[in-house]
């Protein structure tokens, strides 16, 4: 899914040549050490990235969600209970940050009876009609059921992460997932 | 479709969408905006509990004046852009460079085409219809890229200057005195009001107050050729004596070069990054590219095993912007490099200065250790 990346992902390791766990990193920058942080930053930024470009279609907002999606972090660091857990809890700020991308973008496009459908690149271009379709249908959901969706089906990620990263209940998120999924599947149906 | 063929479906599609166009060079320019926030007390302040109460009040004002005006006037005020076959004026987007964020977002056109606003961008979507795109871009650089589609028009007015395309890959400048159109991709055709010239790749001209000023590759050879047809409707068009002529920079945009050495890194090929770096630094010295640029080369000769040509990099880096947010860690780095290099003294002393100018810096660790003990 990933492209290579030019750099590792830790570009600045220790002299000592130990890459910190993030856990470390975590209590370092928690006591003010920028330079932990920036390694946190480094390497998660292409994650979140990720995430926010598949579930908003659109590269147009990328560095503004990872940007907040960072200082978000940045200021609730002190609330992470667990340093290691720093990924998925990132992801659950990330998905928070997209939620209200998505629903400021349904706003817009209410007011201005936009109708512009905006999707990812694709690898293989004959896939290109088909990831349309996808977000068109996927235009047509509440980010409510629009995100575990894409979380489970596209992110991959398992249903007890779908819930965590969300936060809700482990029922609540297969109940919104199936309802998405029927959403969709009948869309694609209809559209051919 | 089976449940079965339905998972199989989406896990083609996960595998289908391409990764994200996240590369070095933003995730460097997000970080440096992250830290200044950090470094400014922006995020550590929890500001949003006492602004809150007015925020509401201010969102609910917003929202009554909001409701009114669309049922008073919807349709009037606010345009619609998706009804593709009645739009005729869409809202004008515009992206000061004084505006966080702004500079660098993207506007998606519904023919699958893409406005990309670069720097103090001013544009706005006059028309989107099937057949026919038309956008007034009045100040900055923006760059278009135009899905090809031969029977729609696609045309940007700048000044007394318009813009026909298909589909390609271009940039326009609006100055003061001058539009400057350059293609990356494709063909374009400009009009300056007088004459209609011909751009080809790697092409630019520059449209100074109604004169034609141009600038191609020099090596242009049949005169039938492109380049030559360019270069004859300009002798045509510009009868001011070449020396009042505004100079223009021959060869590719600052934004092609940055895009092109993405591209090359991504692709593994760290030596033509370096090479589409370097070269944007020449033909671009007062860029404001220039330093991230410089500092993106450091990394690109470090991955090369290049470290001599990276430390002095990262010293051109630092001394393009000395008092810019990446300076600290250009010099940091290039004393990393030197050491690297194995010029243990020029590393030492770059270190000490290091210490001297950020006793308590974020590197400071790292130049104790490179001082040694």
């Amino acid at each position: 899914m990933s492209a290579r990346a030019p750099f590792p992902s830790h570009p600045h390791p220790h002299p000592s040549g130990v890459v910190p766990d993030d856990a470390t990193l975590v209590a370092q920058a928690l006591a003010g050490n920028e330079r932990a942080f920036a390694s946190l930053y480094r390497r998660y930024a292409r994650y979140v990235a990720g995430v926010a470009y598949r579930i908003l279609g659109s590269d147009a907002e990328l560095d503004d969600v990872v940007q907040e999606a960072f200082c978000d972090a940045s200021n609730a660091l002190a609330s992470l209970k667990e340093g290691d857990s720093f990924r998925p809890w990132l992801a659950r700020i990330t998905v928070h940050r997209i939620h209200k991308r998505l629903a400021r973008r349904r706003r817009w496009r209410w007011l201005q009876g936009e109708v512009t459908v905006v999707a990812p690149q694709v690898s293989d271009p004959r896939e290109r009609a088909r990831v349309d379709a996808l977000y068109e249908q996927l235009d047509t959901l509440s980010a409510d059921i629009r995100v575990p969706w894409m979380l489970h089906f596209i992110e991959g990620e398992t249903l007890p992460d779908v819930a965590r990263i969300c936060a809700v209940s482990l029922a609540t998120a297969k109940r919104r997932i199936a309802k998405a999924t029927a959403r969709i599947d009948g869309g694609l149906h209809a559209t051919g | 479709m089976q449940p079965d063929d339905r998972m199989r479906d989406r896990s083609r599609l996960r595998t289908s969408i391409a990764p994200p166009p996240w590369d070095e060079l933003r995730e460097q320019r997000v970080l440096t905006r992250i830290l200044e926030q950090r470094r400014a007390g922006q995020v550590a302040s929890p500001s949003s509990s006492r602004a809150r109460p007015v925020g509401w009040a201010l969102a609910a004002a917003c929202l009554c004046a909001v409701v009114a005006l669309v049922f008073l006037g919807r349709g009037r005020l606010f345009p619609s852009s998706g009804a593709v076959a009645t739009t005729s004026s869409p809202p004008a987007v515009s992206a000061p460079a004084s505006s966080a964020g702004a500079s660098g977002s993207t506007i998606a056109l519904v023919d699958g085409s893409q406005v990309h606003l670069l720097r103090e961008a001013d544009v706005q979507v006059e028309e989107e219809r099937p057949k026919h795109v038309r956008i007034a871009q009045s100040h900055g650089v923006v760059r278009y890229e135009v899905s090809h589609d031969p029977s729609r028009e696609f045309t940007v007015r700048a000044a007394n200057t318009t813009v026909r395309v298909r589909g390609t890959i271009f940039t326009v400048d609006v100055r003061a005195s001058s539009v400057e159109v350059r293609v990356e991709r494709g063909r374009v055709e400009v009009d300056d009001g007088a004459r209609t010239h011909e751009l080809v790749d790697g092409e630019a001209l520059e449209v100074p107050n109604g004169a034609a000023a141009l600038a191609a590759p020099a090596d242009a050879a049949a005169d039938d050729s492109p380049t030559a047809a360019v270069e004859s409707a300009a002798t045509v068009a510009t009868p001011a004596p070449a020396a009042q002529a505004p100079s223009v920079a021959v060869g590719p945009s600052a934004a092609s070069l940055q895009a092109s050495a993405d591209a090359a890194r991504l692709s593994g090929n760290n030596a033509e990054a370096a090479a589409s770096l370097e070269k944007l630094v020449r033909l671009y010295p007062s860029d404001p590219r220039v330093p991230n640029v410089l500092f993106t080369l450091g990394r690109v000769e470090r991955a090369r095993g290049n470290h001599a040509a990276s430390a002095r990099a990262f010293d051109r880096c630092f001394k393009a912007a000395p008092a810019g947010s990446l300076a600290e860690d250009a010099f940091a780095e290039t004393a990393v490099s030197w050491s690297s290099a194995g010029r243990t003294a020029e590393s030492r002393a770059q270190a000490g200065d290091y210490l001297t100018r950020w006793p308590v810096g974020p590197n400071a660790a790292r130049m104790r250790d490179l001082l040694g003990p």
